[in-house]
């Protein structure tokens, strides 16, 4: 057999040479099961999700969603599109145009306190202000970012009690977020679901996919944007949730205060606010 | 290859039986609860101590740690297993392994009643199922009326203090130590009862004893070693 297909389009008068494929596809059903067996399969559910605070230049964070990686659980990436059209004179496809989406959809937990919400008021409150009926000026405290890093486990150790590692894969620079759409409150005697997800769209206007250096591709593959670095440090706070003794986000507010709160455990009347969060 | 398996001949066989631990033996076991002050974290249940049942209720209750254990007729410890799923090849599908595992944070153990019905009374106040206390005057009492079904996570853990349970295989042949060092307790972090199972019933027909289950979540299930258990209880 073999190894390339001879794609001779001469011998039979421009059409394929078939013969070359008889051995290839002899083994096809063989070669096909152990191809897809050993595969390793992109998952959903391998993902981080943080670093949710205000875009800035500058290395303060301001306005986080303190320990946002936790709360995360559904997040859908825009993927850019191309639209073609047909061209019938010269029976060829010719490109039309581009559309990178802006839109993002993340699914929050939320907690007792409407923490979820709350943020986002108090975000929505910095574009515009209620009770003057006004718009605020400026940008301070309007946009938000995020980081969203696709990771799998890798174990190339002979040892069964051997740890597999953490390997992440790809990460997701979004920036600009703006809250375009945070779903309503519903009190409901007839309905007792706990914990329903809070589904809020955004708008960004930054989208930068970062493969890890680790898998060979150590370059920024904009999908739109500039090619600002995403921080190493940051790639690495993947842990388990575990209200006492957590790891934490590390620009946080300090002594695990606020997320005490949010636990069933204590009882207290007290409600996070934006300012109190980040 | 062939030489290998020629081998394991019966002899071989048995004699690899005898040099083997013994078999798993379901009824060897030990329950132990253990409670913890309200302000202890996860990471302080190496080395403290156990503390009796009696002080959230009535302190005339004469049932401690070792009640338990001794009136525990079963328990479960989930194992887990990982998911699948079909990816198709031609004209055969094959089986791969997923990211998700099977795996449900929740089990039951089942006590035999005592008469005074002590256990359930206490059990009954950890889910914070107070209706259920034989303690409470059943008369026109303000207190009754606030006395809520179980409901929600604060009223569940709100105020109480922490409950483990730890699984113990029980080595009731006096093995060396080398030996124990190899039997397995299971320590349930943070569990949450959530009521009886069972119903109590009464029957002139049948003087069968009365065993209920308790259903109970849990944080984390973590199979120790006894090297390391005995550090813990």
């Amino acid at each position: 057999m073999s190894d390339r297909i001879n794609f001779d389009l001469k011998e039979h008068n421009g059409q394929l040479n078939l013969d070359n494929f008889v051995d290839i596809i002899d083994s096809f059903q063989h070669d096909s099961i152990d191809y897809l067996y050993d595969l390793e399969p992109q998952s959903q559910n391998l993902f981080w999700a943080g670093y949710f605070c205000e875009s800035s230049s500058g290395e303060k964070v301001e306005k986080a969603f303190y320990n946002a990686a936790y709360r995360i659980r559904k997040i859908s990436i825009p993927m850019p599109s191309m639209e073609v059209d047909q061209n019938n004179t010269l029976r060829a496809p010719l490109f039309k145009s581009a559309s990178f989406s802006q839109e993002i959809t993340i699914d929050w937990t939320e907690d007792v306190y409407h923490s979820v919400k709350k943020y986002h008021l108090d975000w929505f409150a910095r574009w515009y202000n209620r009770q003057y009926d006004v718009l605020r000026c400026g940008v301070a405290g309007k946009f938000r970012k995020l980081l969203v890093v696709a990771f799998h486990y890798v174990d190339d150790s002979e040892s069964l009690l051997s740890q597999p590692k953490i390997q992440p894969i790809l990460a997701f620079h979004i920036g600009g977020l703006i809250p375009i759409q945070i779903p309503e409150l519903t009190f409901d005697y007839a309905n007792g679901q706990n914990d329903a997800p809070v589904s809020i769209k955004y708008k960004c206007s930054k989208i930068q996919m970062s493969y890890s250096k680790e898998i060979g591709l150590g370059r920024n593959a904009n999908i739109w944007g500039d090619a600002a670095s995403v921080s190493s440090a940051a790639l690495k706070d993947a842990k388990v949730w575990n209200p006492s003794g957590f790891l934490q986000d590390p620009y946080g507010p300090g002594d695990n205060e606020l997320e005490k709160l949010r636990i069933a455990r204590s009882a207290t009347s007290y409600q996070p606010s934006e300012g109190a969060i980040g | 290859m062939e030489k290998r398996i020629n081998e394991f001949s019966s002899k071989e066989h048995l004699h690899y039986a005898i040099q083997s631990a013994g078999d798993f033996l379901k009824h060897q076991f030990d329950v132990i609860l253990v409670r913890y002050n309200k302000d202890l974290n996860a990471h302080d249940h190496i080395g403290a101590s156990r503390i009796t049942l009696q002080d959230k209720l009535s302190g005339k209750r004469p049932i401690d740690g070792q009640t338990y254990m001794s009136r525990a007729v079963s328990v479960s410890v989930p194992q887990m297993m990982s998911e699948t799923y079909d990816i198709r090849s031609s004209f055969s599908t094959i089986k791969k392994i997923g990211t998700k595992v099977a795996y449900e944070r929740k089990s039951e153990i089942t006590f035999l009643m005592d008469e005074p019905l002590y256990i359930l009374d206490e059990l009954n106040a950890f889910s914070n199922n107070g209706r259920n206390l034989l303690d409470f005057d059943l008369g026109p009492d303000p207190v009754q009326k606030k006395l809520t079904p179980l409901t929600i996570n604060s009223l569940l853990k709100g105020g109480k203090s922490r409950l483990d349970l730890i699984v113990r295989h029980n080595d009731l042949l006096n093995k060396s130590v080398d030996e124990k060092s190899f039997q397995p307790l299971w320590l349930f972090e943070d569990i949450i009862f959530l009521g009886q199972k069972d119903d109590l019933s009464f029957d002139r027909e049948n003087a069968d004893t009365q065993q209920i289950a308790f259903t109970f979540l849990f944080k984390r299930c973590t199979a120790i070693r006894n090297d390391v258990a005995s550090k813990i209880i």
